[in-house]
């Protein structure tokens, strides 16, 4: 269990509230989304979660133990994390080196060591470039290593940050398979989004950052049938607006379940 | 007024003000010549702004100064090498700090034809400087996230910093063919080149020609004959 | 003379260009080295010269002649002296004048030595070329204030041996990965080829358009398989294509051929023509084509090479030597039209990645090109700065009557505003025409079906069950009304 308890942030001695008195919990194998504005404070979240921010006020607690003071050093034993721009977290000249730099960190040698390696590679599907340099690979690919970087370190949680923004249609439905993955595998998996598709789509929890508080916080199909996404700057996923169109107006989390009810309303299929 | 000379002006008075410290050998007139350029700085708002880097050359100046003292100098002597390497160097703070950057590669190109190239790769690299910066804290931090640790005896340390080193360079070696490209697409290179801003001197700036072309002089006759 | 009959029997061959890659690099990797400089880790108050060690680099690396090796190591120290890490401008510019002749010589002179797999060439220059700088600088220090010659040898010189050893190290460290990556991009090897010259052909654009690309089949330098094959397209005048395709298909490499990129910098084989407002592109230089054609390349960020908004809008300008009134006239227009007015004073370093990218497309507006071209301009934009710049470019397609060429994978976005789309794949086009139709086809072949919106590709999905709709889901509205008329259809019946 993963805690912020009565968090407050902002920047340096006066700067802007960011976040005030947030409250939140993060268990094991969920699939959770934090959206908002751009602004809003989501990032800044995850960035208190994994230590690259202290709070201002408040206490980060994991499994009952205070973390607040732990930097992500420390903290990497139980949560990782994935940068938005790959190419800001690739520092290895072969994908198998890279994939490698945390467990070796965690004091993995030898046979350990290329066993963790290639299960991560495996999983993430880029063992076939492992003699590769990184940066000759397509962006898909790239954010495909980081992610096996971090899954290399079996931490319990790992924090995604826009993995799927600037990737084609081919490479969100890949990424989005790998987290639907990783979380069956026990891993919680924490997505800082703006793509609404998915988190109607696969994400357990929806967690919304407005007004420096957590605005909503519950399951996605309750947020876009009974919340006020417009208010928060969110945009209604396409499914979910085209199931309204259909009578009884069903709550559709993506565009198969769309047709599937679709098909009903026509009597065919 | 200080302020509004245009650059070549201020470059040479910066330079002649070396050239004065260098001809001057009694400690009392290199006094009078820092007391002299202490004075350019304030007029110019430049002292109060940059006092920690004036009180740095200063420190800088009398650490040297000491040194040659206990390597046996003579205690007039050092005091005004201390004094001279105050002298030779207070000006640029007031040169960099009332010169515009796109003034000086402008008065670089057209006065003192320097090929265009050249000042370009300094304001682009000036440029590029904060973008690196950001991304060199980037790259750290993803290692952080991947737990690696800031402490360390100095090897470690070293290592580490090695592993930021490389993709930081690595990622500005393939931005620099975007920039080539870039570069002939926008016509670089070309033989004629205009300047949005003139950087020709004015009525002021012939006064301060002559002002230290007198100056100058005086100097070198001042050490020649009166021995100052 | 006679015009040329038939296009696609044209070849022209060309070396890799980049005239100004010594430049560049030397550029950025003088600004690594301040950077570096800056947070270097020492011990007791002694650090490499980072700044040394990163010219040496690019002096190896790019081997300028000696005049632009001077000019390197002079920025160098200019760029020592304005950012206050000098206590002694004279010396730094002595030290970094002797420097550069030290380096030069090692990059042209001095061969690869080689212990075992390593060449130490790069150890040697690191060592040498800091000793040289580092030994004159305290020279002309020790001339200036009278140090005393014991001090002098004893203490002083030692720590310049210290600092070089340093450089010998670090050195080899940052140019064997470097090496490596300019190698990987054929940077370094030598080619055979003869550049060819069509200036006396006489070529005569067949098919209408303000971009015609007629046959063009085109191979990279060092490359066995063709990047584009006989692609054909013509662009009209106030047209929005949009060039889509899977990665590799050639997306890029077609959009280089408008501008002249290829062949002129990129080099390599090409057979057939491109014409450019009416240019062929081989016999008209890339500078030229630009005030036609203006190009924003996905690496927006490395486009922009001034400090403030100002500089950056009258750089290409002044580069073609525009007098200031006009210069400053068309920054205003260029500015305004994409709503960055008035910011000429603003330091680049404060613009977020949206203004960036509109600032270089101001710096391009402000050559009043007919066509505009974007490179995946969405890569490193969140939903709303996608929606932002699509609704920035639609707006120069239809207020200003701007010719669009886009390649993108995010069709979504593009749709609202998109005439054409292009469908390559493996260097071919396999479809051409409107959205729709181009959509479909990639559904029926196969191809890059990824990419087509869930929004549609449920209507083909739907489609495929027998159903039938009077509109095209291209938007939510569209897609809503399509869906409402045929439930209320059923509803009727019922």
């Amino acid at each position: 269990m993963l805690t912020l308890q009565n968090v407050s942030f902002h920047y340096g001695e006066n700067g802007p509230e960011i976040l005030q008195n947030i409250q939140l919990n993060f268990g094991r194998g969920e699939f959770v989304a934090v959206t908002g504005r751009n602004g809003s404070g989501k990032t800044t979240i995850t960035r208190l979660l994994t230590g690259l921010e202290k709070p201002t006020s408040g206490r980060v607690c994991y499994n009952g133990q205070d973390v607040t003071r732990e930097d992500a050093a420390a903290r990497s034993r139980f949560i990782g994390y994935v940068f938005q721009q790959p190419d800001r977290q690739m520092f290895m000249s072969t994908v198998r080196e890279e994939v490698g730099f945390g467990p070796y960190q965690q004091g993995k040698r030898g046979a350990e060591l290329d066993a963790v390696v290639d299960e991560a590679m495996h999983k993430a599907d880029v063992f076939r470039f492992a003699d590769e340099y990184p940066r000759t690979l397509s962006r898909g690919d790239q954010q495909r290593i980081a992610i096996a970087s971090a899954l290399a370190m079996h931490t319990e949680y790992i924090v995604l940050d826009e993995p799927t923004s600037g990737q084609d249609g081919r490479e969100k439905k890949r990424l989005s398979a790998l987290m639907s993955q990783m979380r069956e595998a026990g891993i919680t998996v924490i997505l800082v989004t703006h793509d609404m598709d998915i988190v109607a789509g696969q994400c357990t929890r929806v967690i919304v950052i407005a007004d420096h508080h957590v605005a909503f916080d519950g399951t996605p199909d309750v947020l876009f049938s009974e919340g006020r996404p417009e208010e928060w700057g969110l945009a209604y996923p396409a499914s979910v607006r085209m199931g309204r169109s259909l009578p009884g107006a069903p709550y559709c989390k993506d565009m198969a379940t769309f047709c599937e009810m679709y098909r009903k309303a026509r009597g065919i299929g | 007024m200080m302020k509004q000379l245009v650059p070549i002006t201020k470059i040479l008075l910066t330079g002649g003000t070396a050239v004065w410290a260098l001809v001057l050998h009694r400690p009392l007139s290199l006094v009078i010549l820092m007391a002299a350029e202490l004075l350019i700085l304030l007029v110019s708002g430049q002292l109060l702004k940059n006092i920690k880097a004036v009180l740095m050359l200063g420190i800088f100046a009398f650490f040297l100064g000491l040194i040659e003292y206990i390597g046996g100098g003579e205690k007039e002597e050092c005091v005004a090498a201390a004094l001279r390497m105050m002298d030779m160097t207070l000006l640029f703070i007031y040169l960099l700090g009332t010169t515009r950057l796109q003034d000086l590669t402008a008065s670089m190109v057209q006065q003192m034809k320097i090929p265009y190239e050249y000042a370009f790769m300094f304001t682009a690299g000036l440029r590029f400087i904060p973008d690196f910066i950001e991304e060199n804290k980037a790259v750290a931090e993803a290692q952080a996230c991947r737990g690696l640790a800031m402490e360390g005896n100095f090897f470690k340390k070293v290592h580490r910093y090695m592993s930021i080193v490389r993709p930081l360079m690595l990622r500005s070696l393939s931005r620099s063919e975007t920039m080539a490209l870039s570069l002939e697409l926008r016509g670089f290179g070309g033989a004629h080149r205009t300047f949005m801003d003139s950087v020709s001197p004015k009525g002021a700036d012939y006064i301060c020609f002559l002002l230290l072309a007198l100056i100058t002089a005086g100097v070198i006759y001042g050490r020649v004959i009166l021995n100052f | 003379m006679e015009p040329v009959k038939d296009v696609s029997q044209l070849v022209f061959t060309k070396a890799r260009g980049g005239r100004f890659r010594w430049l560049t690099v030397s550029t950025l990797m003088l600004a690594i080295g301040m950077i570096l400089h800056l947070v270097s880790p020492s011990i007791a108050g002694f650090t490499p010269n980072w700044m040394i060690a990163t010219y040496c680099v690019a002096i190896l690396l790019t081997k300028p002649n000696f005049r632009q090796c001077l000019g390197i190591c002079m920025v160098a120290a200019l760029m020592e002296v304005f950012t206050s890490k000098s206590a002694f401008p004279y010396g730094d510019f002595a030290s970094e004048f002797a420097g550069a002749y030290v380096a030069g010589f090692f990059a042209h002179k001095v061969p690869p030595i080689r212990v075992g797999k390593f060449s130490v060439r790069p150890m040697l220059c690191g060592f040498v070329t800091t000793m040289v700088s580092g030994t004159v600088f305290v020279t002309i220090l020790k001339l200036v204030m009278g140090i005393p010659m014991n001090v002098f040898l004893y203490g002083i010189l030692p720590a310049v041996v210290l600092v070089a050893v340093g450089n010998a190290i670090i050195t080899p460290f940052l140019y064997f990965p470097a090496l490596r990556l300019f190698e990987s991009m054929h940077y370094m090897a030598d080619t055979e080829e003869k550049d060819s010259d069509h200036g006396d052909l006489t070529l005569v654009q067949q098919q209408p358009g303000v971009v015609s690309v007629e046959h063009l089949t085109y191979t990279y330098p060092f490359s066995e398989k063709p990047a584009l094959s006989d692609v054909s397209l013509q662009i009209e005048n106030n047209d929005f294509v949009v060039v889509t395709g899977p990665n590799g298909a050639g997306k890029t490499t077609l959009l280089m051929s408008m501008i002249g990129a290829v062949p002129h910098y990129f080099g390599g084989t090409m057979n057939g023509m491109v014409f450019t407002d009416g240019h062929a592109t081989t016999q008209t230089n890339i500078a030229d084509l630009a005030s036609s054609i203006g190009v924003i390349l996905a690496d927006y960020g490395a486009q922009i090479v001034t400090m403030t908004v100002g500089e950056e809008m009258a750089f290409t300008l002044e580069n073609h030597g525009f007098p200031p009134e006009e210069i400053t006239k068309r920054s205003k227009e260029a500015l305004a039209k994409v709503h960055l007015d008035g910011l000429e004073e603003r330091k680049v370093s404060t613009l977020s990645g949206g203004q960036r990218q509109r600032l270089a497309i101001a710096a391009v507006l402000a050559e009043e090109p007919k066509v505009l071209v974007f490179d995946e301009p969405t890569s490193a934009l969140d939903p709303e700065g996608i929606s932002d710049f699509y609704e920035l470019v639609g707006r120069l397609n239809r207020e200003y009557g701007m010719t669009v060429v886009v390649a993108e994978h995010h069709l979504e976005a593009v749709l609202p505003y998109a005439k054409r789309f292009v469908l390559l794949d493996g260097g071919r086009v396999v479809s051409e025409g409107t959205p729709e139709s181009v959509m479909r086809a990639m559904y029926q072949n196969h191809i890059y079906e990824e990419a087509i919106p869930d929004l549609f590709r449920a209507q083909l999905a739907l489609e495929a069950d027998g159903e039938t709709f009077d509109q095209p889901f291209l938007s939510m509205d569209r897609a809503i009304a399509a869906v409402k008329k045929n439930l209320g259809k059923e509803e009727h019946v019922c």
